[in-house]
């Protein structure tokens, strides 16, 4: 009966509640598909540390997390456990080992990071073969075989085909020196991958290294990415002392921050433009209060409790968030959809910023994620029913006998 | 005159429902201004350690050095140092030369970009080096001292004082190595800085890349970022007898950062984009609920023989009174806001752990709003515009009614 009433009065002046209810399903839609660009530049960051380098998990000893010790590689029992473990979390493991040092080609050099791998194991743990722009990802069977990433081919002036001298320091004190092949060119977007990553067949390193049958660490894909901390505490109880499985959360401190100051920011930007809606929702009741005063009191005065009245006109506020949510996220959701499929190409504008461990591509893209229609649509309700708090009491506290004496 | 004077009396027949208005457009001024000023303070933070750190205000490259970095591109700087020096607004002249080599330690080896510095204006500039004490410093250009990040430090597995080789290739192709003493360590809180910087003097890195004398970039501190324009021709005109050498600010030398901002900035303005349109939602319902209750009234006074387009100017004067009116308020506001956020600030000292990184460079994390008053003043005239350009319907509405239908009116 009541909610009839509240929403029959609500239509009694078409044209306002129609532009109040236009504003706030402006500003519902708008921040979702705000919100779902942003989600969609952290998951390229998050994306780009981790799918192009980390992986989610990463198993190494102790002095290799902390400062890529050469001679910390893992023990062989662990190795071997890890990586023929069944685990139903994990979707792919990688071992590898790394090398640092400097790679030339005739009068040009340049400090790389050489990455051991084998190739089919790291196509489980990174996206790299799908980011070939010239040649072919690692092959199985070359043994020198070495992909590159494209700002270091450009300073090196090099082409599928080349050849390249890599000069390290081995684990037994000697120079390490060795030629490469380079078969194809990765382009990530990431300019520390791009300018400085190396990708080699496992042997090769352990080889150059003098570390023959070692890794330094294994590289682990999950199913579910935002479960990486819980797996990794898992994990760990089975390692020895000096073993630890790190999570990107660990591995990439900044991020986890940057992603913790956005929750923030995102309620800040939430609240702020809702109370600009807010403000007109509290209008447009005071008036249509106003309006009504004489016929509140004919209600009071028929017997209708203060209490009634004032959920009526709460109500009717409550309604009319409640429409402008329904229609906000059907129009934000639409819009989201739209930039996810679709997306804006800034490729022209802007080059691709680093920026906390992980590169923001120049691209806008919507993601999905729940908390984005939940914190727009739960403050919504909650600034429609804050806005209509003093509209009703006024209206509630309206004394009958001059209510109804109002024109 | 009077027809202003008539509207600036309608605004305040209903007076809760223009405070109301005023207070919602004003608030979104403020909010607005306040914010725009946060982000052009905390933005020019960024660029002034940016360009401290990096490239310079300006920079002088050999002609490719930019696109390809190829080490080889270098220039003699003859007396160039010295006339850029003395242009007006500049405060430093930096000579920079950067040599890819390997470092090795007895244990350990990292590839690594060795930048050979003059270490007394160096010093004075770049803000990695804020906190090193003055014995610590690389002692001059040709000295073996190297001033080093701390965590490169740990995997090389080195202390203070201890020595370590670098491997670089010299200009004749051949491998040259150099003995370099750990003078100072640097601590800047970001993992790439920390793990890759190694500065040497400017004299010892050109022995051991065999460029004798040649710098690959001339970094120009300006004292006001403002200046840039202006020292930017100076520059091209010394520069100007020797075509195999550029110019270019720092937009082009450091596109990370320089993204950075604009892309922060950019959503930001879709924000404001939003605020914006939800001020005017509710600057069109307003009105137009003003003129629906004075139907009556503007059959009266069509009836005793207004022209239209009188009642359609009455409404644009009551728009714009009620606009200037909320952007003097707001504009107050901001300037109370902003004027906060410059003396005080927001301190994020408790929630960030040791330093703020932003497209590549460390900031202070106390975030101080910088005036732009230009923007301000543009931000409420934009206010004034679109309440205008609300008042156009409720306008068209009012200027449409006939004398007998506006009187029929309730």
């Amino acid at each position: 009966m009541l909610l009839t009433l509240a929403f029959r009065n609500l239509w009694r002046n078409r044209r306002r509640t129609l532009l109040t209810l236009s504003a706030m399903v402006v500003s519902a839609a708008l921040l979702i598909l705000a919100l779902g660009v942003f989600s969609g530049m952290f998951r390229d960051m998050l994306a780009s540390a981790t799918e192009q380098y980390h992986g989610h998990l990463v198993l190494a000893r102790d002095a290799y997390h902390e400062r890529r010790d050469l001679f910390a590689h893992l023990p062989e029992e662990i190795v071997h456990q890890s990586l023929l473990a069944d685990d139903p979390d994990i979707i792919g493991r990688s071992p590898r080992l790394r090398s640092f040092g400097l790679i030339s080609r005739r009068e040009s050099s340049q400090p790389v990071e050489v990455m051991g791998v084998i190739p089919r194991m790291e196509q489980q743990v990174t996206s790299l073969q799908n980011q070939i722009v010239a040649g072919r990802y690692l092959p199985a069977d070359q043994d020198n075989a070495a992909v590159i990433g494209q700002g270091l081919a450009r300073k090196l002036d090099v082409q599928p085909g080349d050849e390249l001298v890599f000069v390290t320091q081995a684990a037994d004190g000697s120079i390490g020196n060795d030629v490469l092949i380079v078969q194809g060119i990765f382009a990530t977007g990431d300019s520390r991958h791009d300018n400085n990553l190396i990708l080699a067949p496992l042997p090769w390193v352990q080889k150059v290294l003098v570390l023959p049958g070692r890794i330094h660490e294994v590289a682990m894909t999950l199913a579910d990415p935002m479960r990486a901390a819980a797996v990794a505490d898992r994990l760990n109880r089975h390692m020895p002392e000096d073993v630890t499985v790190l999570d990107w959360g660990t591995l990439l401190p900044e991020m986890r921050e940057v992603i913790a100051a956005y929750d923030v920011s995102r309620m800040i930007i939430v609240t702020i433009l809702y109370l600009a809606t807010g403000l007109g929702i509290l209008n447009t009741f005071f008036m249509s209060v106003m309006e009504r005063t004489r016929e509140f009191g004919i209600l009071m005065a028929q017997g209708m409790r203060p209490w009634t009245i004032r959920s009526l006109v709460l109500l009717e506020t409550l309604m009319l968030g409640g429409i402008a949510l329904v229609i906000g996220i059907f129009c934000g959701a639409g819009m989201t959809f739209y930039m996810q499929q679709v997306g804006i190409d800034l490729a022209g504008y802007i080059t691709p910023v680093t920026y906390a461990g992980g590169t923001i591509l120049p691209r806008l893209h919507a993601v999905f994620e729940t908390g984005n229609f939940l914190v727009p649509a739960g403050m919504l309700l909650l600034i429609s029913l804050l806005a209509g708090f003093l509209p009703a009491n006024r209206a509630a506290r309206l004394d009958p006998v001059q209510a109804v004496r109002e024109e | 005159m009077d027809l202003l004077y008539l509207a600036w009396r309608n605004l305040w027949r209903n007076r809760r429902r223009t405070i109301i208005t005023l207070t919602a457009i004003a608030f979104s001024i403020m909010l607005v201004q306040a914010l725009h000023n946060l982000s052009y303070g905390v933005y020019a933070g960024m660029v002034d350690s940016g360009v401290r750190a990096g490239s310079g205000h300006l920079a002088v490259y050999h002609d490719n050095y930019l696109a390809t970095r190829d080490e080889s591109l270098t220039f003699q700087d003859r007396d160039l140092i010295d006339k850029i020096a003395a242009i007006d607004g500049v405060t430093e002249v930096l000579p920079r030369l950067y040599i890819p080599a390997l470092a090795q330690s007895s244990r350990e080896s990292r590839g690594v970009v060795l930048i050979g510095v003059d270490p007394t204006s160096e010093r004075r500039i770049n803000p990695f080096l804020k906190d090193l004490p003055a014995e610590a410093m690389v002692r001059s250009t040709d000295s073996r001292d190297a001033v080093i990040g701390s965590r490169l430090l740990k995997e090389l597995q080195i202390n203070p004082g201890q020595k370590f080789v670098v491997t670089a290739q010299h200009r004749d192709g051949t491998l040259h190595s150099e003995l370099l003493r750990v003078r100072g360590v640097v601590h800047s809180g970001m993992k790439d800085i920390d793990g890759s910087l190694i500065l040497i003097g400017r004299q010892r890195a050109t022995v051991l890349a065999g460029t004798a004398g040649a710098v690959h970039e001339l970094a120009i501190i300006l004292a006001e970022t403002r200046q840039e324009a202006a020292v930017h021709r100076q520059v091209e005109t010394i520069i100007g007898s020797r075509p195999e050498i550029e110019a270019v600010s720092w937009e082009q030398a450091m596109p990370n950062l320089a993204n950075a901002i604009k892309l922060d900035y950019a959503s930001q303005k879709f924000i404001f984009l939003i605020i914006l349109v939800i001020v005017a939602i509710g600057v069109v319902n307003t009105l137009l609920m003003s003129v629906m209750e004075r139907m009556r009234e503007f059959g009266v006074i069509l009836a005793v023989g207004s022209k239209p387009m009188t009642l359609r100017v009455m409404i644009f004067f009551e728009a714009f009174s009620l606009g200037l009116l909320a952007a003097t308020v707001g504009t107050i506001l901001g300037c109370l806001a902003t004027w906060y956020l410059v003396k005080v600030g927001i301190d994020l000292t408790d929630f960030v752990p040791e330093s703020l990184e932003f497209g590549g460079v460390v900031f202070d994390p106390v975030l101080r709003a910088t005036w732009d008053p230009n923007w301000m003043v543009r931000i409420a005239l934009y206010v004034i515009g679109l309440t205008l350009l609300a008042a156009a319907y409720p306008a068209v509405k009012a200027g449409r009614v006939t004398p007998v239908e506006g009187m029929r009116h309730h």
